[in-house]
């Protein structure tokens, strides 16, 4: 199981249309956003490993993100579970049943058989097989 | 093998979002202020739920890890304890929804130099194209009366939440390549992790 926290817009910087508590102004560049989040990293002193999304907040608009939100891959790169928007929709106990289901569909996922091990090729008794060109 | 590490996963899971949970219970009692019906973290509801001895203030010991580094912020007299008035004032910091006298005041004290109580695009030495933004009257100077019209048209765009595009349960992830907060060198990408794991991706800011 991996946990990403994805740095993304600010939701309400001071200099933005619904500014909030923090004195925080909205980044104007990558860096900038760069400095921000890791100050909050090391204030809240987070142990998720944490990514940043740039300026042009790509991912986040792609999933959808601003304020908040929570997603789970599953391991076949499928959408599991999709939030609903933050802060109303950012349900964490909603995430981590998700990530049991699909902890309990992993484990329980039939097994796929191996590739066939492929049988030399038969020759003659006592001549070894023949090789491939190029070997 | 396989079990205990299950096991350990899931623990960490639940570990992480009961963090989490204790971090968005506080955010979402400030998105609650914001929304407008119930203003301010709600002190006499904080109060109520986490004044263990009953006298009035909230400390370290009473609340939450997570809850006490987001509440620390309104001890302004840094006594260790958190008085209702010290929680109400933290509340309204935010000044009116929409832009407000306190981001005014922030700017004001930040940027303008001349101390003419307007900033200027010279003084403005950040980005701008925000600058441009701010400037709705397009006069040339950040004055208060850019922040009254940010309020107004603020307040126009408010409610409704018609379908954001967000991807949904079932939909192929969209892939992505993103760099570590820490390191900008390193990058993670998810398509990486397909047939390897799953992966929680918990999007948010610091504000």
């Amino acid at each position: 199981m991996q946990f990403y926290l994805v740095y993304c817009r600010e939701a309400h910087p001071i200099d933005g249309s619904r500014p909030g508590p923090k004195e925080v102004e909205d980044p104007v560049s990558d860096e900038e956003r760069r400095d921000v989040a890791k100050h909050f990293v090391a204030e809240m002193k987070l142990k998720l490993p944490a990514l940043l999304d740039g300026v042009d907040d790509a991912v986040g608009k792609a999933y959808a993100s601003h304020p908040d939100r929570l997603y789970l891959i599953g391991k076949d790169g499928r959408v599991a579970y999709a939030g609903a928007r933050g802060p109303r929709g950012f349900k964490p106990r909603e995430l981590a049943e998700a990530i049991e289901d699909e902890l309990f569909r992993i484990e329980n996922e039939p097994k796929k058989p191996g590739p066939k091990k492929k049988q030399p090729a038969k020759g003659k008794k006592g001549e070894e097989p023949a090789k491939r060109s190029g070997q | 093998m396989g079990d205990v590490a299950s096991y350990r996963c899931r623990v960490m899971t639940r570990y992480l979002l009961a963090a989490a949970g204790c971090l968005l219970l506080l955010g979402d009692a400030l998105a609650q202020r914001r929304g407008g019906r119930q203003r301010g973290l709600n002190s006499a509801r904080l109060l109520q739920r986490y004044d263990a001895n009953e006298d009035g203030k909230l400390t370290e010991k009473e609340v939450p890890a997570a809850m006490w580094r987001r509440l620390a912020q309104a001890d302004k007299d840094k006594d260790g304890a958190l008085t209702k008035s010290e929680m109400d004032a933290m509340s309204t910091r935010g000044g009116r929804r929409g832009g407000g006298e306190t981001t005014w005041k922030f700017l004001l004290g930040k940027y303008d130099a001349d101390k003419d109580g307007k900033v200027s695009a010279k003084e403005y030495t950040r980005d701008k194209e925000a600058f441009a933004r701010f400037d709705r009257d397009k006069d040339g100077f950040l004055t208060a009366k850019d922040w009254q019209q940010s309020d107004e048209q603020s307040s126009r765009r408010r409610g409704g939440n018609a379908k954001d595009g967000a991807p949904e349960e079932g939909d192929k992830a969209p892939d992505f390549t993103l760099t570590y907060v820490g390191d900008k060198k390193r990058k993670a990408t998810l398509s990486e992790f397909v047939g390897k794991k799953p992966v929680a991706l918990v999007f948010g800011s610091c504000t």
